[in-house]
């Protein structure tokens, strides 16, 4: 895992979601959809499918539907997967420096690709063609030391990709996004694809994510999907994190 | 006399036989029918399973350890072994990689559980091993640098005698 990438992006969700989109005063982002998440790596191609949310302050609730019944909160303190039928959950405590849960691709994609460094970070180069913004930084963390490099791609409507470098020039995550859709004052991609590289470069996963029935949630109801609500009952284990 | 008592007997025999082999045919067919029914599927979402649910444990000890054999970089440890040693190694086998939420999604609590676990285990003991050779190869330099500057120092007042 890309250590300050997990940091990094989760308080850079943290931080749109708790901030008002321009002409909203006032609103937090809240998005629903329902969603499809197609893996495939040496093992072969695993489908979920279910629905997600993003809650205002940077929490993400996911009900996965097939091929397991599952819901799952991700926040920056906590992971809490919960198991409906067996009324089972596993609770994982993240206590810094631990990066908070995050599902990367769909926060990378909602997120300011600037907003996702570490301070120190430096722009390299920037330079637009056929009405895209290219863009190169060279990552570095809060002690100076480098970490890699960040290349993105933006359009008009948004990022169309980011793809993160190790100090060798060796690709370790590469985003795309298309598909794009004005929800409550934001652009959020519809068709997210997102590739892991191993240490050598090769690649070694594969996730595509496409959501369906986009909509902005109504911020002032509680969350309805998938926060796994625990009952007095539920038998809690706890999660190593 | 003993004609129609030799028949009577076959066919006492013909018949038993025939019976027998008929239950023998029979029974098997008509469990058929009954054995359809039995459903191997899991139950019911809602109804009680009477037995834990069936998890891979090989396969989830397996992509654990592949996947953190992939995702750590080894080179970063690799740097912090060589730049701060012991200390280096110290935070490498203390520091505990979290797998990507994204890959337990859809995963039953057991392969969840094995495969954390995993994950873990070996992200900790990649980290360890680069922050090792890290410090072992950090020493070495500095050893060799440390022979070089005395080699060197050892030479200069070599030459400062020779020449008073």
């Amino acid at each position: 895992m890309v250590g300050w990438w997990g940091a990094s992006i989760a308080a850079a969700l943290a931080a749109v979601s708790s901030e008002a989109p321009r002409g909203h005063a006032g609103v937090s982002l809240t998005l629903s959809a329902d969603f499809v998440l197609k893996t495939t790596d040496a093992q072969g191609t695993e489908t979920v499918t279910g629905a997600l949310r993003f809650v205002p302050g940077g929490d993400v609730c996911v009900a996965v539907k097939t091929p397991r019944l599952q819901e799952m909160h991700l926040s920056l303190r906590e992971l809490v997967i919960y198991y409906p039928d067996r009324d089972l959950a596993l609770v994982a405590n993240v206590i810094p420096p631990h990066a908070p849960p995050m599902l990367d691709a769909l926060a990378a994609g909602i997120a300011d690709p600037g907003s996702t460094l570490p301070n120190q970070s430096k722009l390299i180069e920037r330079k637009r063609a056929n009405g895209n913004l290219s863009t190169r930084w060279r990552v570095i963390d809060g002690a100076g030391h480098e970490l890699g490099e960040m290349r993105s791609a933006e359009s008009r409507e948004g990022v169309l990709s980011l793809d993160l470098y190790d100090t060798a020039g060796k690709p370790q995550r590469r985003f795309s996004f298309a598909d794009r859709l004005r929800v409550g004052g934001r652009s959020v991609p519809r068709t997210i694809g997102a590739e892991y590289f191993a240490a050598g470069g090769a690649r070694q996963r594969q996730e595509q994510w496409t959501l369906t029935n986009l909509t902005r949630a109504d911020d002032l109801r509680p969350a309805a999907i998938g926060c796994a609500h625990l009952g007095p009952r539920t038998k809690v284990q706890d999660l190593q994190w | 006399m003993s004609r129609p008592t030799e028949f009577r007997k076959r066919i006492a025999t013909s018949t038993i036989v025939a019976i027998v082999s008929g239950a023998l045919v029979l029974i098997p067919l008509l469990q058929r029918p009954v054995l359809a029914q039995q459903s191997w599927a899991p139950p019911p979402v809602g109804q009680p399973a009477y037995a834990p649910p069936m998890v891979d444990a090989g396969r989830a000890l397996s992509e654990g350890v592949q996947d953190a054999d992939a995702d750590i970089n080894g080179t970063l440890w690799f740097f912090a072994g060589c730049l701060i040693g012991v200390i280096g190694i110290a935070i490498a086998y203390l520091a505990e990689p979290s797998p990507p939420p994204a890959r337990l999604m859809g995963k039953s609590a057991e392969y969840i559980a094995i495969y954390t676990g995993a994950y873990k285990t070996e992200g900790k003991s990649v980290q360890g091993r680069h922050a090792i050779y890290g410090c072992l190869i950090g020493t070495a330099v500095g050893i060799a640098i440390y022979i070089i500057l005395v080699v060197a120092v050892l030479k200069t007042a070599n030459d400062m005698t020779t020449i008073q």
